[in-house]
């Protein structure tokens, strides 16, 4: 039976586990960007959020049946955890990025410099400030933020309860304010 | 920073683009590993393969647990390696003679 664009990532998953490898070049290829941005948003790292999601689409490939769709969970919410857990083991085996380095390697330059200028020292800032927070308070945010998943399913993936998970995002939020208040203050002081 | 300036900022937040190819390495890799798995399979050495294997790291419990074993082992056969070890009795009398000494001796 050939793997099919329409079918559902869970069954998809069903077929891998009967090492279909058309089935799982169609989850790959469905959901790479979600999950590199997944894992880039984690390490603000390129290189590190590729072999993120290298890994943990090669973990799926030799462990299919760690999915237990069963249980309810969809496959995305599923492997979002498993992407999640292994930005987070990597970030505290590897040294973190130096302030400035995280957006590097961003593109779309835009004609007007001093806009694009002012856009990417935001954007730098902002980048700068939660990769300097602690692994699980950036992990609680993007997850809530930037992955849709609700506080239950957040929690769920960091191993929390919905009001500690909760702490961890006021937490990121207020160290996120301070982080760019002081860099305001600075550039005020010396810019 | 007021707290709406702040969400919008974050809701602006960008990630750059998935690198050309990517998941065409990733299906690769995978193949790869298929094909890799059917050429070299696990050799079977029964109870001894096994044992091997547990002994490797990660695997600290197991590890353990055998230096566990080894020390209760080696510790409960000492006095059949060494009898001149098991010498409590004559230790016992000595440190008794001693208390007899204390009693006996001259308080005034």
């Amino acid at each position: 039976m050939a793997a099919c664009e329409e079918d559902d990532d869970e069954s998809l998953v069903a077929r891998i586990c009967e090492r279909d490898h058309r089935a799982f070049a169609t989850l790959v290829r469905r959901h790479t960007d979600r999950f590199y941005a997944c894992a880039w948003r984690m390490c603000g790292n390129d290189a590190q959020a590729e072999d993120i999601v290298q890994d943990a689409f090669l973990k799926l490939w030799a462990r299919p049946d760690a999915f237990k769709p069963d249980r309810g969970a969809r496959f995305t919410t599923w492997f979002t955890r498993v992407v999640t857990n292994l930005a987070i083991d990597t970030m505290r085996r590897k040294k973190p990025l130096a302030a400035g380095d995280a957006l590097d390697t961003m593109a779309a330059p835009e004609p007007d410099a001093e806009k694009l200028l002012a856009k990417r020292e935001e954007a730098d800032a902002l980048e700068n400030a939660i990769q300097a927070l602690p692994s699980r308070q950036k992990a609680a945010l993007n997850l809530c933020f930037y992955e849709g998943l609700s506080n239950k399913e957040a929690a769920a993936i960091l191993g929390i309860r919905v009001k500690a998970l909760e702490s961890l995002l006021m937490r990121a939020k207020g160290n996120v304010r301070d982080t760019l208040a002081r860099m305001q203050n600075r550039t005020k002081r010396y810019g | 920073m007021d707290k709406d300036v702040l969400d919008n900022l974050l809701t602006r937040r960008a990630v750059p683009q998935t690198p050309g190819g990517l998941a065409e390495r990733i299906i690769e890799a995978a193949a790869a590993s298929q094909s890799g798995v059917q050429v070299a399979a696990k050799p079977q050495y029964g109870w001894i393969g096994t044992f091997v294997h547990g002994l490797l790291l990660p695997r600290p419990a197991f590890v353990l647990t055998l230096i566990f074993c080894l020390g209760l082992a080696v510790g409960t056969s000492s006095s059949f390696f060494s009898p001149a070890l098991d010498t409590g009795e004559d230790d016992l009398s000595t440190f008794l003679l001693v208390g007899d000494e204390f009693e006996t001796g001259d308080f005034s």
